[in-house]
């Protein structure tokens, strides 16, 4: 695999698994937060 | 009578993954990225998703959930001539479920014929010969495909069962129907990346062409994929969101939709180019020559390219298995998220019973379908999922996001879902929703003008105007009359008010 393919699959497993984390996470903790009140 | 409610939050983001992760996501995005400049295509996709993707997204959610009704109901609360969109935006949806039934009969069929790898050699003429029996011409029906028929009949069996008690039986499946893909995606993607050739194959997938970057075609096709993957402007978001509560998130349920559905795209390149390249080390074929989108990509290239992996028949027909269920999964909520879609505008509109209304709705698409099932059938899902995609949806999306942004107060809707929702969207939210519709709106109008001097596969004129053009004529002529007439009396019995 050349360098920049490598690169390219880097960058979209950061933007869309590093998305979908903070994302996710943000709700779980509303979610306990709005049960917990 | 009450509204239906989803059971909980994550029912309502998975079933709304689930529609928005279907089979375009398997079939269309890897090649599409392919062809437009490979990994560079993730840039283009990426800036779609964020300035037309997700401010679309929820923008429909907004709509559904603060009128809490599907969109015709729910547009024409925002302003009474909207509504007309919003019944174009369900008759698109209703077509479109009818021929996509037929595609999961389709899968049905391989699903079956994995067990004993039934396409044998040749998977496409099994396609055509042995499960299609497809005709020479549109005009030649030659009665139905009797294996076809079966598969559809179990198609929508299986809808009714999912839908019969609404948001309450899709909660129970949705689960089990949006995590299956994503497992059965994994297991193909390891195999796929420990074969010989697979790097060469995700090298074609990723290497990127920023040179492309700078043509406008690239982008038509980021946002264009972008529309069809979220499964914007097909009345279904404002159908799902119309069953939360109007307090519920917004804007932090849209941005989990987007990123799996992005994710879903991503994985299925990573599983479809994998393969693909050890396919082209073992048969000595340019990946350039098996890189296709669409339905031949799933009934013939991939079968062909799961024929080369090692180990014999029995691990053929294991992930020939594997990959027909996948795609299985992953179009089953999209089909019944489309029935929803219309049940929920019928439903709203009448004031009618909910099971009745499923039961009457999935009658006359099954009804409808069966033309799709025909031996002419290939022919006719072929001319009509290209003029109701090419035309049909992208009218629906671009007129709806432009009336919205010029023609509502776009700073209410954002004044309503700011304070409910997790994240904050400030004023570029407004600007996304008025500039980028109408940028498209010019550069499709290039691309169409294009592509209606040119016949499409070459088709007889008579079937482009049939199956086609006559096709988004009748679209706009039963959205008319459904707002003008048989809809109007309701109109006024339900005292919706004018919100401009």
């Amino acid at each position: 695999m050349d360098f920049s393919a490598i690169v390219m699959l880097i960058f979209a497993i950061v933007v869309i698994f590093s998305g979908l984390y903070i994302t996710i996470n943000k709700a779980i903790k509303s979610t306990k937060t709005e049960k917990e009140e | 009578m009450e509204r239906q409610r989803w059971g909980s939050r994550a029912s309502f983001i998975l079933a709304a993954i689930g529609s928005a992760a279907g089979l375009g996501n398997a079939i269309r995005f890897p090649y599409v990225a392919y062809s437009n400049g490979g990994g560079a295509f993730l840039i283009p996709y990426f800036v779609a998703l964020l300035t037309a993707g997700i401010p679309l997204l929820v923008m429909e959610f907004a709509i559904g959930q603060k009128n809490q009704a599907g969109a015709p109901v729910a547009l024409g609360k925002i302003n009474k001539r909207f509504e007309y969109f919003g019944w174009w935006q369900v008759v698109c949806a209703f077509v479109i479920v009818c021929y996509y039934a037929v595609i999961m009969s389709w899968i049905c069929n391989f699903l079956v014929g994995s067990i004993n790898v039934a396409w044998g050699t040749e998977p496409m003429r099994y396609f055509t010969e042995d499960v299609l029996k497809v005709s020479d011409s549109p005009g030649n029906l030659s009665g139905f495909s009797l294996s076809v028929l079966v598969g559809l009949l179990v198609t929508w069996v299986a809808v009714y069962l999912i839908l019969r008690k609404g948001t309450e039986s899709v909660g129970k499946v949705i689960g089990y129907t949006v995590a299956a893909p994503v497992v059965l995606l994994l297991i193909l993607i390891i195999r796929a990346v420990t074969l010989p050739g697979a790097l060469e194959g995700l090298n074609y997938f990723l290497k990127p062409d920023f040179a492309a970057l700078l043509g406008p075609r690239v982008w038509i096709e980021a946002y264009t994929q972008v529309f069809y993957s979220l499964s914007l402007a097909m009345a279904i978001m404002y159908a799902y969101a119309s069953y939360m509560p109007e307090d519920s998130d917004i804007t932090n349920n849209a941005l989990i939709i987007v990123f799996a559905d992005a994710c879903v795209s991503f994985l299925a390149g990573l599983a479809i180019f994998g393969t693909l390249g050890h396919m082209s080390l073992t048969q000595g074929v340019p990946i350039k020559d098996v890189a296709i989108g669409g339905i031949r990509l799933s009934f013939d290239i991939f079968p062909a390219a799961i024929n080369t992996l090692p180990g014999g028949r029995g691990v053929v027909a294991v992930f020939g298995f594997v990959f027909f269920a996948t795609l299985l999964t992953l179009g089953i909520d999209s089909t019944f998220s489309l029935v929803e879609a219309v049940i929920t505008a019928v439903a709203d509109k009448w004031k009618l019973d909910k099971h009745r209304t499923t039961v009457g709705v999935i009658l006359v698409m099954a009804l409808v379908s069966l033309i799709f099932a025909t031996k002419a059938g290939l022919h006719w899902l072929d001319l009509v999922d290209h003029y109701i995609n090419s035309y049909g949806l992208i009218i629906a999306g671009i007129t709806e996001a432009v009336l919205i942004g010029w023609f509502y107060n776009t700073d209410s809707l954002r004044q309503y879902f700011n304070p409910i929702s997790e994240y904050k969207f400030g004023r570029w939210w407004t600007y996304m929703i008025k500039i980028i519709p109408f940028i498209l709106f010019v550069l499709l109008a290039v691309y169409f003008v294009e592509d209606i001097k040119t016949p499409y596969e070459g088709y007889a004129s008579i079937y482009q105007w049939i199956g086609g053009w006559g096709l988004i004529i009748a679209v706009g002529v039963a959205s008319f009359v459904i707002t003008k007439f048989i809809g109007k009396k309701n109109i006024a019995e339900t005292g919706q008010t004018v919100d401009l």
